[in-house]
């Protein structure tokens, strides 16, 4: 099996949003829709002692979607090769049914085309530009089923501690956050 | 536009809400066993691979032409490739082999794309046919362009001299900052500004260069604080990030450094007002009331006097603090004025063997006196003159004895505990550094602040050694000594520049050397001279320079005002008579001469109309000028054509395409090893066959601590100027001081009952300087000014998060948008530099956009200026608030408000010269 996703290492996220634009640029997204978003979370606390950090946050693939299981037209789907969450854009038939699905609103109509889309983890690329062009490294992406991964590996390593998700009503993410505790306490968000 | 994230959904609609709802102690991990076997849900369907379904358009990269080049979005000149499809530049993509960026690529320079085809970059000349602020244009060819440009040089250069010629520089970004400064002195201009240089550079550059001789400064910005870019090497421990935001100004570069720096264990502190990317990861956070910075700098150099924390060997060896202070000139006695058939070369020190005066040679140092490190003392010279004299480390520790704690955390608006706290991390993690950004360069305590920085670092010994952020690289081990600020300038200009010739000296260390305020007060009352004829460089002047509306009034009195430019501003569009369209950056083919030990292309990629390289344009002036004055030749300037500058740029004894065929075949070039390229600890070299180390290229061979070089600078303009101004003009007017002190802002929180709140600014990460406020992609992230406003200030006005406010100054008023945020203390604000370049377009009231948000129609031009240097108050300064209803009639805020702005692609033209 594979189970592709990413591994954001917040110690190094500033919020610069270079991943946004990077995604705006590989996918071609209008002004107003958005695959990838960096959300800012806090100050928390009282001036001057505060804690902050930057969650960026886009399709968390995960393993029980809830927005495959609402789709009407099997327009999202898993795909059988990689494994990944994706959205057919010819079945696609704009219901938005999925739109209300995903806990974390990481989809997005396309309203020039009335079709869903998100984040594809750009499977096209050898690397996602988002990745790819991170000015902090924070992004990783990988395979969480292979230990030999760049992604497993850093997860196998990192203090408990600092490990956390996405709230999880069930439809388990696959994407994981590192955040220490030194620089601020994990936020349930989203 | 920030986005807190609180409840599902988000990501599509940003809420009001803030985070701030959820307090401390909430853990809400979702701890996660990542061997867990995923399970697919029983509605879930595998489905056939996805090469039969379409769910991605996007472009596999064997399908695009790759070109490796240097971003220049900033000036932090970032390694990467530009990919193109069918000639068109479609991506930016970071590409490894240089350290600077290692890779990495941030929003600004991948913004190029929509940069390079936005539909408002010019073209081809135009010409004005309306009024100053009609926006009436006429296409002209460059042929006429250029002739018209230089016959108005020359009738006002034979009319006035080059008194009536102005020159102003600065932009960064695609707006390269060197051309004009290499071209105007051989044209005559007699002034040429940066709003950039007194307010930026010129302090922290003529510091160092007064204190240590050396071309350098406290940064690990702008090329600066090389050595911390090798972070695997783990020589230094901590670094005080004092007033800069590496994360939002160089966010691959300087930014992402601080990044591996922290997790190899770096310790930080961070004194800045506002709760930066940097400060949240910070080990302290010293949240300084805007414009206190040398108290607390003096605070600093206090405790470490107090606490001998300093560095005695280097301060015994190597500085001139031992020396005792002449109370009468304030220089540093030296042997002949004390000692029957002293040396001249040699200062007195006080021995505390001997309890006398004595002579220290340079080298070798005597191992049969001790000097004293503190005391006055009295004494006869042989002629029998009775000196009391202290040392120079005495006067340095009565200048900071009133800074105790307690006084510094009640004027810096800290706390106490804080401030040791942070000393004690910054002297028990040696090597620590500090790291010194802009933010006290925009005040006039600017050159004090900077002083004050080389000091500390001076008396820890951080001073060219691994680990440390002073070093001299790549000079072969030999020092090189600071110079004229501009080596082409003419002494005529260099007599005759305004403020700075008679005041503001200092000024003349970088090559843009006319005080600002001066030149205004030139252009208004004609005193001493009056500037007519304004060339421009740079991007939007009425954007940068502080308080724009009195600017705008005094140049519409000029006779002709022509600026180089990528595309229309606020200045270009109130002012101009004529704008030359210069290139894009992935248009230019340039260089970065000092990528460390490499020197590395910059390759233009595509090319859009008939814009020039600003290089060529600048040469192209001189050029079209000396066909009207015999007296100009174009033998020195940079490049006539495109080739010739792009030859100019290669290394040397290499064209520009052997240059480029030698990167693409074997990677950077390299101008020597890494190791030769570090030599450390310079000043104990032997130079060839000397007999004596080379020590600091001052005077005294000596780092200045006490500032004699300060002195020096006052009397004769040297080593900046172009010449002694001592005997032609005397010594500078103002108040000049060896040492640092503090001085309360002239507009105070502690006084003023009608402005009540202090106001400053700083970085984001998606402009650089003036640039890209009409970037698609960009403004709608960041559609408006953020202000930075604590709750408990928030609530006393009635504002909201993301409500407008009206910010008024003495000078004026401005919206911008509320962030209502702990990262800022109660009584603060702060806010960015902006413009709205939609102005100009706007269908119903047209205006140039620099009069709606701009920071700078509240900051301050008129009154302390910065004795050494001129600065004026760019930050710390009064305002009020109150709030606002709506954004200014026609500021673009929804992202779809940005649609004219996306890019029309078109093909390559061939370059024009």
């Amino acid at each position: 099996m594979t189970r592709i996703g990413f591994l954001m290492d917040l110690d190094r996220c500033s919020g610069c949003q270079s991943c946004e634009v990077a995604c705006k640029y590989e996918n071609g997204i209008a002004l107003g829709e958005y695959w990838s978003k960096v959300l800012t979370v806090g100050p928390m606390g009282k001036y001057p002692d505060i804690q902050m950090y930057w969650l960026p946050v886009n399709c968390q693939q995960c393993q029980n979607a809830p927005c495959i299981e609402v789709c009407p037209t099997g327009a999202s789907y898993r795909d059988s090769e990689n494994g990944l969450v994706l959205v057919d854009k010819d079945a696609c038939i704009g219901c938005k049914s999925c739109l209300g699905a995903c806990p974390y609103g990481a989809r997005q109509l396309n309203e020039e085309k009335q079709i869903v889309e998100k984040c594809t983890t750009c499977f096209h690329l050898d690397e996602p530009l988002c990745v790819r062009n991170c000015p902090g490294a924070c992004r990783f992406i990988g395979d969480f089923d292979d230990p030999d991964s760049e992604v497993s590996k850093k997860l196998a390593v990192a203090d408990p501690e600092t490990v956390h998700q996405l709230s999880d009503s069930g439809n388990g993410p696959t994407t994981y956050y590192l955040l220490s505790p030194k620089y601020a306490q994990w936020q349930d968000v989203m | 536009m920030r986005e807190a994230g609180i409840s599902r959904r988000t990501l599509l609609k940003a809420t009001a809400l803030a985070t701030t709802a959820t307090a401390f102690g909430i853990t809400g991990c979702n701890k996660v066993e990542p061997s867990e076997e995923p399970t697919v849900s029983a509605a879930e369907e595998i489905v056939e691979p996805t090469t039969n379904r379409h769910s991605n358009d996007g472009i596999p990269e064997d399908q695009y032409e790759k070109i490796k080049t240097t971003c220049h979005g900033c000036i932090t000149n970032c390694t990467c490739e530009a990919y193109l499809l069918n000639g068109r530049l479609k991506k930016i993509v970071g590409v490894p082999g240089c350290r600077r960026n290692d890779g990495r690529i941030c929003l600004k320079g991948m913004s190029q794309v929509q940069a390079v085809y936005h539909p408002n970059h010019l073209k081809y000349p135009i010409k004005r046919v309306g009024e100053r602020g009609e926006n009436k244009w006429e296409r002209i060819s460059w042929d006429e362009a250029l002739d018209l440009a230089a016959q108005k040089i020359i009738d006002v250069k034979n009319r006035y001299g080059g008194g009536g010629l102005l020159a102003s520089g600065g932009g960064g970004g695609s707006v390269t900052m060197f051309h004009l400064r290499k071209t105007i002195w051989e044209i005559g201009f007699w002034n040429l500004f940066e709003p950039g240089a007194s307010q930026c550079l010129a302090p922290r550059t003529a510091a160092t260069t007064m204190v240590f001789g050396l071309r350098t400064y406290l940064s690990m910005a702008d090329g600066q604080g090389e050595d911390l870019f090798w972070p695997e090497d783990e020589n230094c421990k901590c670094l005080a990030i004092w007033g800069t935001n590496p994360a939002s100004h160089q966010t691959a570069g300087s930014g992402r450094l601080m990044r591996e720096l922290r997790a190899r264990g770096v310790k930080t502190i961070v004194i800045d007002p506002r709760f930066t990317p940097d400060a949240a990861r910070a080990d302290v956070w010293l949240p300084i009331r805007p414009g206190t910075d040398v108290a607390l700098m003096l605070s600093w150099v206090r405790y470490i006097i107090e606490h001998e924390a300093y560095d005695a060997e280097f301060c015994m060896r190597w500085t001139n603090l031992p020396y005792l202070i002449d109370p009468d000139t304030e220089y540093c006695l030296t042997a002949d004025k004390v000692f029957e058939d002293g040396n001249p070369e040699d200062y007195v020190v006080w021995d505390t063997l001997t309890n006398e005066p004595k002579p220290l040679p340079y080298y070798p140092f005597p191992e049969d006196i001790q000097p004293a490190f503190f005391g006055e003392y009295e004494f006869a010279a042989a002629d029998g003159r009775q000196y009391k004299a202290m040392t120079g480390f005495e006067a340095l520790k009565r200048a900071a004895d009133e800074w105790t704690l307690a006084k510094t955390a009640e004027t810096c608006w800290l706390q106490e505990e804080t401030i040791e706290k942070a000393l004690k991390v910054f002297i028990e993690n040696q090597v620590s550094g500090i790291v010194h950004g802009v933010a006290t360069d925009q005040h006039p305590q600017a050159e004090k602040a900077a002083q004050c920085a080389c000091i500390i670092e001076g008396i820890m010994g951080h001073v060219e050694i691994p680990g440390s952020v002073l070093q001299q690289f790549g000079k072969k081990g030999v020092n090189q000594a600071g110079r004229p600020g501009c080596m082409e300038m003419t002494e005529e200009a260099c007599i005759n520049t305004l403020g700075t010739a008679k005041k503001y000296r200092a000024l003349f260390a970088p090559s843009c050397n006319s005080h600002i305020p001066s030149v205004l007060d030139a252009i208004t009352t004609g005193e001493p001279y009056r500037p007519v004829l304004w060339y421009d460089g740079s991007l939007n002047k009425l954007s940068a320079l502080a308080e724009p509306n009195k600017w705008l009034e005094a140049a519409k009195s000029m006779e002709f005002i022509f600026g180089i430019a990528p595309y229309m501003t606020s200045f270009h569009y109130e002012l101009c008579d004529l704008v030359l369209p210069s290139q894009e950056w992935s248009e230019m083919n340039d260089t970065v001469e000092h990528a460390f030990n490499q020197h590395i292309s910059h390759r233009a990629v595509v090319h859009i109309g008939e814009t020039v390289h600003p290089a060529v344009i600048a040469s192209k002036v001189v050029e079209a000028c000396s066909k009207y004055d015999d007296s100009i030749s174009v033998e020195k300037v940079p490049g006539l054509t495109d080739e010739a500058y792009a030859n100019s740029c290669a290394p040397k004894d290499m064209t520009w395409k052997d240059f480029c065929d030698l990167e693409d075949r074997e990677g950077y070039y390299e101008k020597c090893s890494e190791e030769d390229y570090r030599t450390y600890r310079n000043y104990e070299r032997f130079i060839d066959d000397a007999t004596e180390p080379q020590g600091f290229p001052t005077p005294t061979r000596k780092a200045e601590l006490y500032g004699t070089g300060f002195l020096r600078c006052r009397d004769t303009g040297l080593p900046f100027s172009k010449v002694d101004l001592g005997p032609i003009l005397g010594p500078a007017e103002g108040d000049w001081r060896p040492l640092p002190y503090y001085r309360e802002p002239e507009e105070s929180p502690l006084t003023d009952k009608e402005y009540p709140l202090v106001m400053t600014c700083g970085r984001v990460p998606y402009f650089h300087h003036g640039t890209l406020r009409n970037n698609a992609y960009l403004r709608e992230l960041y559609p408006a000014p953020e202000l930075w406003i604590n709750p408990e200030t928030a609530q006393t006005y009635g504002i909201g998060d993301k409500d407008w406010v009206k910010v008024s100054s003495r000078r004026g008023t401005v919206t911008m948008r509320a962030w209502v945020t702990e990262g800022i203390a109660p009584g603060v604000l702060a806010s960015e530099r902006f413009w709205n370049p939609e102005k100009m377009e706007d269908p119903k009231n047209p205006t140039g956009g620099w009069q709606e948000m701009n920071y700078n129609v509240l900051s301050k031009e008129t009154g302390d200026y910065c004795p050494e240097v001129g600065s004026y108050t760019l930050r710390g300064y009064q305002v009020k608030i109150e709030r606002a209803d709506s954004a200014p009639d026609g500021c673009w805020v929804e992202p779809k408000d940005f649609t004219p702005w996306l890019p029309e692609y078109s093909d390559s033209t061939e370059v024009v010269f």
